[in-house]
């Protein structure tokens, strides 16, 4: 059972219903949507990367998730534009995971530099690495534990606030965190006792 | 229940709480590439706002601090103008069509609603209808024949003249057959077994009759026509003399018609004119065999004229013919 309960009709159904949504953004739209993007960009960038977006389809990504809140502004809560946006990024994500594997083309990055724990001369290179290996942990895990364990240790969202999200109830949200904590430090205890390039 | 402590929050200094807080960390650290936030402002159209002056150095710029300025962008201007391109297809132009069309169209009915006043009012054309009786009423009789086999009688259907007007035409008239017992009416004779035909029934009780029967009675209307212009013929109604036979011969059996022991109630309906002659016979409710016979010997006879306020008139009359077997 997936925690992301999003799938290709759902997103489909979005995209129909924002045909007959307004589409001009009036000035008092474009302020908001302007400072939507300004605070919440960041976020929304990097929860997409962490949900298994290629790196390379992370903008366009993110710019799908900007132009559904765009058309669905009128409707989006004052105040919970980040619950909006977060739901909206994972629906996006789940699409572009589920559409990889049709694409022929391989990333540029990942062909030349698949995820390695060999160590790299500088910091930059080094946080990318990190990532790549975090990446491959996230990947590793049930979708509906990495959700949770994202969205609380990265995003910093409390339970309550993914349960509402995600739409499932509290304890379940707990539930599903303790489960993706102990999953996580099995996978770093194995990945260490067979890499030992970490450091 | 509150939350459990971060990872990158807890301390531990064993090998695996570092590593899981270096790679949390450098995840948390990643930034999106420089001008993506950029290209998506300018994706978005929502391009040329700009932060206020009163945003705090140091604090994240808010929705609430963006003021806007410039255009929209284009990427997607087709998409946020759709609405701005519908209300232009609705423009004045669009109203001014409908208002157009609204306007000839009250025009139109005007005209084809309104009576021209020096319009001659057509004078009404009197209709004859013919009804029989689907379901006949009562208790019926055996039929005559039933013991040979033959098909029963069929019963007398009604002939109906209606005038379409008021004013001061004599109302319609049934001839009915049933009611040739009535003294009133004229007692015609004809068949080659000297069967009585009966002729038309002065014109008292109609209504109640029609009215009371009118689920039961199939009505056919035709125009009247004859020799005599239609709009000199008046249907036989109530305030007319009854004809009266005065020569003429007798409709005899024809050989097939008497082979084939037809039997049964036949309707012609003619015109009588102010000279009793008949005019225009035309079989409304036909025997098998025997229309022929028939309208030659109509074609011969002679009748009293039909009286109407003194004067004679000509009037169009449902003439019933019974035939019978020995």
């Amino acid at each position: 059972v997936t925690a992301i309960r999003v799938s290709a009709m759902t997103l489909a159904i979005d995209w129909a219903g924002e045909e007959r949504a307004p589409a001009t953004p009036s000035a008092a739209d474009g302020v908001r949507l302007r400072g939507m993007v300004a605070e919440h960009f960041e976020v929304i960038w990097r929860s997409l990367a962490r949900m298994g977006v290629r790196e390379a389809e992370i903008s366009d990504c993110a710019q799908q998730v900007f132009l559904v809140a765009s058309r669905k502004l009128s409707s989006i809560v004052v105040g919970s534009e980040r619950s909006f946006l977060l739901g909206t990024a994972l629906r996006v994500a789940a699409d572009a995971k589920r559409t990889q594997h049709r694409r022929r083309e391989v990333p540029e990055d990942e062909a030349l530099d698949p995820p390695s724990l060999d160590p790299l001369p500088d910091e930059v290179a080094e946080q990318r690495r990190l990532r790549a290996v975090l990446d491959t942990v996230l990947a590793a895990m049930p979708e509906d534990l990495r959700v949770v364990f994202v969205l609380f240790e990265l995003e910093e969202m409390s339970t309550p606030e993914i349960a509402a999200l995600l739409d499932i109830p509290a304890g379940t949200a707990a539930s599903r965190l303790r489960r993706a904590r102990e999953d996580f430090d099995r996978r770093i205890t194995r990945l260490r006792a067979s890499g030992g390039g970490l450091r | 229940m509150s939350d459990p402590t971060r990872i990158l929050d807890c301390g531990g200094t064993d090998a695996d709480a570092v590593l899981k807080r270096a790679l949390l960390g450098a995840a948390r650290a990643h930034t999106p590439p420089p001008g993506a936030q950029r290209r998506l402002v300018d994706a978005l159209g929502v391009d040329g706002g700009a932060v206020s002056a009163d945003v705090p150095a140091g604090r994240r710029p808010r929705a609430s601090d963006w003021q806007p300025q410039g255009a929209p962008g284009l990427l997607f201007a087709s998409v946020h103008q759709r609405g701005s391109t519908l209300r232009r297809r609705l423009g004045p132009g669009a109203l001014l069509s409908a208002g157009v069309h609204a306007a000839v169209f009250a025009v139109v009915i005007l005209a084809t609603s309104r009576v021209p006043s020096n319009r001659p009012i057509e004078e009404p054309r009197a209709m004859v209808q013919f009804r029989a009786r689907l379901h006949p009423e009562g208790p019926t009789p055996p039929p005559r024949g039933a013991e040979r086999g033959e098909a029963p009688e069929e019963r007398q259907p009604e002939a109906l003249v209606v005038p379409p007007s008021k004013g001061d035409r004599p109302p319609a008239l049934v001839a009915d057959g049933d009611r040739a017992g009535d003294p009133s009416a004229p007692a015609l004779t004809g068949g080659s077994s000297g069967d009585t035909v009966a002729g038309a029934a002065p014109p008292e009780g109609l209504d109640a009759k029609a009215a009371s029967t009118p689920d039961h009675d199939l009505a056919v209307a035709a125009p009247v026509h004859g020799g005599v212009p239609s709009s000199d013929v008046l249907p036989f109604g109530e305030g007319m003399s009854p004809p009266r036979l005065l020569e003429g011969p007798e409709p005899v059996y024809s050989r097939e018609a008497r082979e084939a022991r037809v039997e049964g109630t036949m309707l012609v309906k003619c015109v009588i004119t102010t000279a009793g002659a008949l005019q225009g016979c035309r079989v409304i409710k036909p025997l098998p065999f025997l229309e022929k016979p028939v309208l030659d010997a109509l074609a011969l006879r002679r009748y009293t004229p039909v009286m109407f306020q003194g004067r004679p008139v000509n009037v169009e009359y449902v003439i019933p013919l019974r035939f019978e077997l020995p």
